[in-house]
């Protein structure tokens, strides 16, 4: 095969590549937007909160090491174990496997840069910020203290009067978008910004189990911002959604909770899976095994794993036969565990295994996550988990899954990967003993668990009679615990000594890895992005990194003087366009993180007016930073070698933002199902009383003028859209006109459905009838908003003749939520007022 | 902190005492848990079985010299071993467990009893309901039952989640407000089985247990007709006193004392508290010291607990107030 | 763009995983018919002498496996008649959604299998 681009390549070219993504220096580099840097910004952040959280772990184990102890009272315990739980499963373990993600995923697809880098550094920035303030809650007796599930009743504004749960549901649901940003990002960077040639079938088995990950961000996610949506409604407003006595149901928050919680959990294994299939082949220098039952079973674990959300509710008394289907499907989804398991084994006998620290981590995790994996299955069974059910058995289950899942893995990769960002790499002696404190550790600690529990021992208790038998057994974790630190500390006394951070002067490929991210490369990547033909690039094709190293292939300078990367297609990887990326540094990501954390912290402390100006500050900088978005095709088109021309701008399906639409889209109708399914789920619990007696359901008219008008602003924005297209002078008037009329009928649709519902009598604090169908609105509205902002862009954009119908990427991605926003109302009006009256 | 004393105690009780003692659900004295615990047992074994074999098969991988682990290199291997195997043992297992949930519902008899409980912060109301199932008598934090005969228990709460649980009897249930969930325990013979709070429900969750004393039919009989009588009367002057000061000190606003002028329903039913084994749900054993001091000062001994201290009464009232307590049997 | 290639990526992507979407939508038909049949009492009703909720549960299984097996040779068939240039690619689609099918086909049959087991609605 002849190379795209003849070498040896003109002068300076490589001198410009490298100023145009040369990166910040001094302070200056907190404005970096380099996924280079965000990666290592997000996984040190993560790795902060694991350390964090887990000084509060040795708190409680120290509290609970004898019985009746005195060390941590009840109320301090509370929050410690709330705070333990929810640091580490929202700020620590899945941030830390998108962290690595942002990382590692462009270099190991061939890109430069992820599409959105702004959109990483604010998700780093929100995620980072509002960690630290929900982290010090704890030093003002602020934290929330009803658990990491936290279950209304005991969390509505009754028996938790205080702002510790807000802080729940405004902080993390906050925080949450940061991890939904990540989602898009990576989905649209796994599937469009790939080395030409990189083809599904050779797509390394790490970026199928990210996109995997990515896609149930979207759809899981939803679940538990809707559900601490609600609550918040309930705690501050009182509307009745979770309080039986008003026609709402506990109940709902379980099922919305673990809607998500359940594919959570397989949310932060998976990323775990794919390091490993991808560490194993390099540690035995062998390829994987059953390559594609591998990318069968990350799917299939995906899907199905959406069907296991009861299993945590085993004991409230749902019959029997509805809850064996989630038994049925907890069994299904050990299948793809197996299949994985194997391929390993398969691998590591295929070839000739190094026990360097990496392969120990491996070999422990197999170990401990088989452990955890099978006593999974147990408590499947309904009969078995109605006696470990919220005891130290289920403790000591999800700790092997989630500690040998994916804690273990993560070390794997942290001494795996170190080589590429740092200049030395880890120590393998000290490495070793930091697996065997660990390993030990954590048997100690967890494997007496199982024990605790089923002598008796439910979770989440500050302390324990002597009487009972199991001081021992405490003791025991308690000392299992401090193992575990011993080896963290050991951990980060070694990272403080040897890593140092280096992007070009790195110790290069020191495992004979086959994958992109082991080319030489700097912050922008390889000098020039490979043709891959292969799964594992680096061994099958003689000569790569030579060859990347000297420019031979695709884009070994800047064409456009900005800093670019190759756009291909989904399924083939063909090169369909360049994009062109943002400069640094630039500050407002930061910024605007900073002023959305302001925003949802203040309004968890109630100090309304100051918070909401904060938050049009926000979207103001959001605005600003969207600005240089959309540049248009000027710069194009360009060579990338091989005499393939291509365009520096797409619009339509091919465009990444499109994508990126689409993607948000698809989290927005997740949201959305869980809004119908909140719906049907109080008509469920309220039989013959759907709408409450004293309820007058509200006449059809004002339904149908709601969707008349939301219809017609559909209708002006195909109309834009035309007047787009013909892109005569008049234009631009002409789309702004349609614009506003249109936005000026989406708020008129909401108000008409309001207002509707209001002059009824309908009133959302009385039943949660009243509640849901207000609720409808409260979501509509917040999305008729965004629209809004959207729209008044885009008429700005118009207005400033930076949009026509060529440059019309800006008019497209409003275009898509508008109609989108449209669709969800109309299926809201179908559901509020239509149900009803077919169930009379 | 205790430490040391604690480090001996753990040497001599880790482990091996572990599967006895009042709550310890592999130590079952009813049919329910019984059938968990064979289940359980089978799984257990399963599942040692597994992880051997998980180990072993990577030692092979790792250990044997390359061409005596080449049959372990292939793709036919990760069919069998990770599709096939845990398709068939899934199933079979699946099969089994659903058997086993099945025979827990499928209802057979009348139960001989039923007694409704509600989960409040932080203990445990009972009220027994007679043969007509209209409601007899109430009781709290102390349940007792006939061995033998299948109880049926309705569970629910007016505040949180709480959930029911004996492991030596069977599996827990949750208590949520706004419904009312049933099942059913039996006890094979007679004993003290403890039970305690499953579900987080607030500051003192780790401290909301409660007693179910199995009794011969006998037995139970005679205790249900002693429950039934209102409170005993005073028989001295100290507990005349007791029992004054218990109703001008303003406990008859939360407490019923059946019998006497107390008829307040915040709290537990005390007609016949001295004949229970513990107080404060579990969390000291009854007696007239521990009574004296959890009146005086239940907020240090249970803090956040509903209950005031009352820590205003001197020395003879209190232990007059606590005599009396612990008289009615 | 997608034209050119033969096959859109949505209706590739879509017969690639749609053993997985029937299976979902099983589960929650299977899950939302039996929740409803006892919430709202009709759990009672006989078809064919079976009771309604084992009825429709059966039923629809046999529906959803129909439906897989003829999606399953849909995927197979459009794979096979795209233009690639690597070869490689259609036929690990067309693997994969097999594999899939197989896989989804396990999983509806377990989440069937109570039903044949348990009583409903205790």
């Amino acid at each position: 095969m002849s190379l795209p681009n003849a070498t040896p390549r003109p002068e300076g070219e490589l001198e410009q590549l490298e100023a145009v993504w040369k990166a910040p220096t001094g302070w200056r580099i907190l404005g970096a937007i380099n996924n280079t840097y965000i990666g290592l910004f997000f996984v040190g952040a993560a790795l902060l909160f694991f350390v964090l959280a887990g000084i509060l772990a040795l708190l409680m184990r120290t509290q609970l090491a004898v019985a009746e102890n005195d060390f941590i009272g009840s109320d301090l315990y509370n929050q410690l174990f709330t705070m333990h739980g929810t640091m580490m499963m929202f700020l620590f373990a899945v941030p830390v496997v998108e962290a690595v993600a942002i990382l590692l995923l462009p270099n190991m697809l061939g890109a430069r840069d992820l599409p959105f880098p702004r959109m990483g550094a604010y998700a780093f920035w929100a995620y980072f910020i509002g960690g630290l303030c929900f982290f010090s809650s704890l030093f003002f007796d602020l934290a929330p203290d009803g658990g990491w599930f936290m279950y209304p009743p005991l969390t509505s504004f009754e028996f938790s009067p205080g702002v510790n749960s807000d802080m729940y549901m405004l902080g993390i649901g906050f925080i949450e978008i940061s991890a939904v940003a990540g989602a898009i990002e990576l989905i649209v960077g796994i599937m469009r910004t790939r080395a030409p040639g990189m083809s599904l079938d050779k797509l390394p088995v790490y970026a199928w189990a990210m996109l995997v990950f990515a896609v149930m961000v979207i759809l899981a996610f939803p679940a538990v911002i809707l559900a601490t949506l609600l609550l918040e409604l309930e705690r501050a407003f009182q509307w009745p959604f979770f309080i039986a006595d008003k026609g709402g149901d506990p109940l709902l928050w379980q099922h919305l909770f673990w809607l998500f919680g359940h594919p959570d959990v397989y949310i932060i294994f998976l990323p775990a899976a794919g390091m490993v299939s991808v560490i194993i082949p390099t540690v035995v220098q062998a390829p994987l095994v059953a390559y594609r039952l591998v990318v069968l079973a990350l799917l299939g674990t995906g899907f199905v794993s959406f069907g296991l959300w009861v299993h945590h509710m085993f004991a409230t008394g749902l019959p029997q036969l509805s809850m064996s289907f989630f038994s049925a499907a907890s069994m299904a989804v050990a299948i793809p565990s197996g299949i994985q398991i194997f391929a390993w084994i398969a691998t590591i006998a295929s070839g000739r295994i190094r026990l360097n620290t990496p392969a120990l981590f491996i070999l422990g995790f197999l170990v401990i996550f088989t452990i955890g994996g099978l006593t999974g299955v147990m408590v499947a069974m309904v009969p078995f988990d109605l006696q470990v059910h919220d005891t130290y058995f289920v403790v000591a289950h999800f700790h092997y899954v989630l500690i040998g899942g994916m804690v273990f893995p993560l070390f794997a990769a942290l001494y795996y990967w170190m080589p590429t960002v740092s200049k030395n790499a880890l120590s393998e002696r000290v490495g070793r003993w930091v697996f065997g404190l660990i390993f030990i550790g954590v048997n100690v600690t967890f494997l007496p668990m199982h024990v605790t529990g089923i002598v008796g021992m439910p979770r989440r208790v500050y302390t324990y009679p002597a009487e009972l038998p199991w001081q021992g057994l405490n003791l025991v974790s308690t000392i299992g615990a401090f193992t575990i630190a011993a080896g963290v500390l050991l951990f980060l006394i070694d990272l403080a000594r040897k890593m140092r951070f280096s992007f070009g002067e790195n110790p290069g490929n020191i495992w004979n890895a086959s994958t992109l991210e082991w080319l030489p490369n700097d912050v922008y990547q390889t000098r020039s992005i490979p043709i891959v033909t292969s799964r594992d690039p680096i061994w099958d094709q003689p000569n790569l990194a030579k060859d990347v190293e000297a420019g031979a292939y695709f884009l070994p300078g800047t064409r456009t003087g900005r800093r670019e990367t190759i756009v291909t297609s989904p399924i083939d990887a063909r090169p369909q366009h360049v994009l062109q990326l943002p400069n640094e540094p630039d500050w407002l990501p930061l910024l605007a993180a900073a002023c959305t954390a302001a925003f949802f912290f203040g309004l968890t402390f109630k100090i309304v007016l100051p918070s909401l100006a904060i938050g049009v500050l926000a979207v103001a900088l959001m605005i600003a930073w969207a600005w240089s978005t959309d540049p248009g095709p000027e710069l194009g088109p360009i060579d990338i070698g091989a005499d393939i021309r291509l365009p520096v701008y797409a619009t339509g399906p091919e465009s990444h933002s499109w994508w990126a639409l689409i993607t948000f889209i698809l989290f927005s109708g997740s949201l959305y199902a869980c809004m119908i399914f909140t719906y049907f789920f109080l008509w469920t619990v309220n039989p013959g009383e759907w709408p409450p007696p004293d309820v007058t359901p509200v006449s059809t008219g004002w339904g149908l003028a709601a969707a008349a008008s939301y219809i017609a602003s559909s209708g002006l924005v195909a109309v834009a859209g035309r007047a787009l297209i013909s892109s005569g002078t008049g234009a631009g008037l002409q789309v702004s006109v349609a614009l506003l009329t249109g936005l000026a009928l989406l708020f008129g649709g909401l108000a008409i459905e309001i207002y509707g519902q209001w002059q009824s009598g309908l009133n959302p604090t009385a039943h949660s009838y009243g509640a849901v169908v207000y609720a409808f609105s409260a979501l509509q509205g917040q999305y008729i908003g965004a629209v809004a902002i959207m729209g008044g862009y885009t008429v700005a954009r118009a207005v400033s003749g930076r949009l026509d119908g060529v440059r019309r990427s800006t008019f497209d991605n409003t275009m898509l939520l508008w109609h989108y926003t449209v669709a969800q109302a109309l299926v809201g009006l179908l559901v509020v007022h239509g149900f009803p009256r077919v169930t009379g | 902190m205790r430490l040391a004393p604690a480090i001996l105690a753990a040497f001599v009780s880790s482990g091996l005492a572990g599967c006895e003692g009042m709550q310890s659900a592999w130590a079952p004295e009813g049919p329910n848990a019984q059938a968990v615990v064979t289940l359980g047992n089978i799984m257990f074994i399963g599942a040692a079985l597994i992880l051997a074999l998980v180990i072993g098969l990577t030692a092979v991988a790792i250990l044997m010299p390359p061409e005596r682990r080449r049959w372990l290199a292939d793709q036919r291997v990760v069919v069998w071993g990770g599709i096939v195997f845990p398709v068939v043992t899934l199933t079979a297992l699946l099969v089994y467990g659903l058997g086993v949930a099945g025979s827990m519902v499928r209802i057979k008899a009348e139960p001989a009893l039923t007694i409704e409980v509600s989960g409040e912060r932080w203990w445990w109301r009972i009220r027994y309901l007679d043969e007509n199932g209209e409601p007899d008598f109430f009781t709290a934090n102390e349940i007792h039952i006939p061995t033998g005969q299948p109880v049926e228990f309705l569970l629910t709460s007016p505040d949180v989640i709480h959930s029911f649980w004996v492991p030596k009897l069977g599996g827990k249930l949750d208590m949520i407000p706004g419904r009312t969930n049933t099942f059913r325990l039996e006890a094979d013979r007679a004993g003290v089985y403890r039970g305690q709070c499953a579900e987080y429900c607030g500051k003192q969750h780790a401290l909301m247990a409660f007693d179910v004393v199995a009794l011969e039919p006998a037995g139970f009989e005679a205790w249900r007709a002693q429950q039934r009588e209102p409170a005993a009367e005073p028989a001295t002057a100290f507990l005349n006193q007791g029992r004054d000061l218990f109703l001008a000190n303003g406990c008859g606003t939360c407490h019923v004392v059946r019998g006497t002028p107390a008829e307040g329903m915040l709290g537990p039913d005390l007609t016949h508290v001295g004949g229970r084994r513990m107080i404060a749900a579990g969390t000291f054993p009854n007696n007239v010291g521990t009574l004296a001091g959890w009146i005086s000062s239940s907020q240090h001994l249970k803090p956040g607990n509903l209950m005031p201290s009352f820590d205003a009464l001197d020395g003879i009232e209190l232990r007059a107030i606590a005599a009396y307590m612990d008289s009615l049997k | 763009m997608s034209a050119a290639t033969g096959g859109g990526f949505a209706p590739r992507v879509l017969l690639a995983c749609g053993g997985l979407l029937i299976w979902g939508a099983h589960f929650l038909f299977i899950y939302v018919f039996a929740a409803l049949a006892c919430a709202r009492a009709f759990a009672g009703m006989r078809l064919i002498g079976v009771g309604v909720v084992p009825f429709t549960i059966m039923a629809s299984t046999v529906a959803a496996l129909l439906l897989l097996a003829w999606l399953s040779r849909r995927a197979w068939r459009v794979e096979s008649r795209v233009h690639a240039i690597d070869p490689d690619t259609p036929r690990f689609l067309r693997h994969l959604g097999a594999a899939l099918a197989v896989y989804s086909a396990a999983a509806i049959l377990l989440q069937a299998l109570p039903v044949l087991i348990l009583p409903v609605c205790v």
